[in-house]
């Protein structure tokens, strides 16, 4: 039977000392801010105003056309000094006042014109391989588009209604982040990150200081149950991390102008059950550490790292290796940030349909909290 | 009554043996002395009966529950003060109180009663709004001592509570200890002060996890050992050096040991004569009663 008394005793108390710790306070309620801000910023996939290099061998109204295309859309930015001479670009791509190449050959209005396939080169400054990707892939659709142009021009100029030639065009809709916005994709995945850092870190302290300071061993000896001890003692960091996520959501959408088209609830559901999650990894942490520092090490790395490594925050887990794949099953994170990230940005997200993530962070909860009760039951001292 | 009994308590740590054969009872009200060394096993014992530790073999039962079955109904009567004050240190004088209040389920009523009178007692009652953490060694020690008698325990143990704190500070310790022991309380405390000693009723030496004399103070110093106090005679202490003294001294006694510009020496009951044939010439002898401390060295040799 659990004695509420004891629990409600317990959860004053802790709540009082995380009040009264200003090192607790700065962990809770700056440092989210400071990351959201931080991240919100830095991490953008967003690139713009990429300095490329051109090499017009052709000189035809075609590749004059080709080049205006690149150059309108908003994406790159010519670096005229060295237009047309190529020991001048390769220069400065090597010292990188420019990241791409574009050779256009100066047989490429011929064999367009001949109804042949043309070929143009890009050369691309893999050293920064972000930029690089992104550059090519924005390049790679300007020439498609301006290809179905072509295609288009010479189907009319034989005669042929366009509309009744089979001719097939991919329209790509991007549904859920029209804009393609990254803080749309950063800020929701944030959250989980500022979650797993407030809850894990803050109860990764909560039993071991508690042993550096000799009240550990008085606690074991009073009749307080472990179950009791890990309900009162979490149940202050339940109620705080609600209100950082609460916080975070709110600085996102003020700030970033992120939309919410999600429902409260289940934001608080699912936040519930992944704080939980990181509190259950806290408390083990603590309950097996022999000094604070030990403890913030031990879940520096068994939970933060593999959070923003191997959730899909930061890097993308389909171009994993097969085995690091697996691995991030148990991140209890990568769930989360799928959840958050529908919630944010699609309508009519119900608990329902995330159903299997529900049950995912019930288990891992579950779990943790269960090892960690066992650990002190065991280890009273 | 018995409040503590324990039988034949062993306890290993892995293959090392840390007690060896405990035996011993507490009555109703008594202080209950623990001594010895640090390592002799002092707060593995006091662990044990808290139940924070698990003994390896023998029967323990306080307040006649046994602690293998009844270890949860004999933490209510219980109240343990570990060797590091057990505060929280950014947490008031009164909300420490509160906390333990809480935790013993200890009602509001008899909070009010109780808790007013230990503040009162210990003279902290100004304090209360006080944090843990700005107390002086001697408020922080009497606060830890509150914590764990807001729910009226009937058996405390203290584990050397009165480490590192001024004189001042520990006689008012001892006062309120001895208060609480006529009022029915059994306390057990460990100590390595040998003058604390002599306020129980009852002690034990402890000494590489045995029980190595025990009784109460009075019994303990009636024992096969003779104390001297050896002062120099005028002019001979030029003649000998103190290195030649002791030397020659040492075969005949089980411990030495320097008093201001006397020597005390331990010797063995029938020792005096030969010792004062030998060193009559030497020295003004004088025979004293023994302290405890000369019944546990002595004890120790052994």
């Amino acid at each position: 039977m659990l004695n509420f008394q004891r629990i409600y005793a317990l959860f004053k108390k802790e709540f009082v000392e995380i009040v009264r710790d200003k090192r607790s306070l700065v962990i809770v309620f700056i440092m989210p801010i400071v990351m959201i801000l931080i991240y919100g910023y830095a991490v953008t996939f967003d690139i713009k105003n990429i300095d490329i290099g051109i090499i017009d061998r052709d000189n035809s109204s075609l590749s004059r056309g080709y080049i205006n295309k690149i150059v309108s859309s908003g994406y790159f930015i010519p670096y005229k000094d060295a237009y047309n001479n190529m020991d001048e670009n390769i220069k400065a791509l090597r010292r990188e006042r420019i990241k791409v190449i574009v050779v256009i050959p100066s047989d490429f209005s011929f064999n367009l014109k001949k109804g042949k396939d043309a070929k143009i080169q890009y050369i691309v400054d893999g050293s920064i391989a972000n930029t690089a990707v992104i550059g090519v892939g924005y390049l790679q659709v300007l020439t498609a588009n301006f290809a179905n142009n072509i295609k288009m021009d010479f189907v009319k100029n034989k005669g042929i209604n366009p509309k009744k030639f089979p001719y097939i065009s991919p329209e790509i809709r991007v549904w859920y982040n029209q804009e393609l916005k990254s803080a749309n994709f950063v800020v929701p995945g944030l959250i989980a990150i500022i979650m797993m850092l407030v809850a894990a870190l803050l109860t990764s302290l909560t039993i071991v200081r508690e042993r550096e300071n000799g009240t550990y061993e008085e606690i074991m000896s009073t009749p307080v149950t472990s179950t009791e001890l890990i309900i009162g003692k979490l149940t202050p960091y339940i109620i705080i991390g609600l209100i950082d996520v609460l916080l975070v959501t709110l600085f996102g959408i003020l700030w970033f102008h992120v939309p919410f088209r999600g429902n409260i609830i289940t934001l608080l559901f699912f936040s519930f059950l992944f704080i939980l999650c990181a509190l259950g990894m806290g408390m083990l942490m603590s309950s097996i550490a022999k000094k604070q520092e030990e403890a913030i090490m031990m879940t520096f790395f068994s939970t933060l790292l593999p959070s923003i490594l191997l959730s899909g925050f930061a890097f993308p887990l389909e171009s994993m290796p097969k085995a690091i794949q697996v691995f991030s099953y148990f991140v209890p994170a990568r769930y989360f940030l799928n959840v958050l990230r529908s919630i944010f940005l699609k309508q009519d997200v119900t608990i329902l349909m995330l159903y299997k993530e529900a049950l995912f962070l019930m288990a891992v909860s579950i779990f943790f909290l269960v090892l960690a009760a066992r650990v002190i039951k065991k280890r009273k001292i | 009554m018995n409040t503590v009994s324990v039988k034949n308590l062993t306890k290993f740590y892995n293959k090392q043996k840390a007690l060896d054969d405990i035996s011993f009872d507490i009555n109703t009200g008594e202080i209950f002395g623990i001594v010895g060394p640090d390592g002799a096993g002092k707060t593995t014992l006091l662990r044990i009966l808290t139940g924070i530790l698990e003994k390896t073999s023998g029967k323990i039962s306080i307040m006649n529950f046994d602690i293998d079955k009844d270890c949860e109904k004999i933490k209510y009567h219980t109240g343990y003060m570990s060797q590091k004050f057990n505060l929280y240190p950014t947490l008031t004088v009164e909300e420490n109180i509160k906390f333990f209040a809480g935790i013993f389920g200890v009602s509001q009523q008899e909070y009010n009663d109780r808790g007013e009178y230990l503040l009162n007692l210990t003279g902290l009652a100004n304090f209360k709004t006080r944090q843990a953490k700005d107390l002086s060694g001697g408020m922080k020690q009497k606060l830890a001592l509150i914590s764990t008698l807001i729910h009226k325990p009937d058996v405390l143990i203290l584990d050397e509570p009165t480490l590192g704190v001024d004189p001042v500070s520990r006689r008012d310790f001892w006062q309120i200890l001895q208060e609480f022991s006529q009022k029915g309380t059994s306390i057990i405390v460990s100590t390595s002060y040998m003058d604390e000693a002599e306020l129980c009723n009852k002690i034990i030496l402890l000494f590489e996890g045995r029980i190595i004399i025990q009784g109460n103070p009075v019994e303990v110093k009636k024992i096969d050992s003779i104390v001297l106090e050896l002062s120099s005679i005028v002019g001979t202490q030029h003649a000998v050096s103190l290195e030649n003294i002791i030397e020659t001294i040492k075969p005949f006694v089980v411990d030495l040991s320097f008093k201001g510009e006397k020597i005390r020496v331990i010797l063995k009951k029938d020792g005096k004569e030969a010792f004062t044939k030998e060193f009559g010439k030497l020295f003004h002898i004088n025979e004293i009663s023994p302290s405890i401390e000369d019944v546990f060295m002595r004890a120790m040799q052994k």
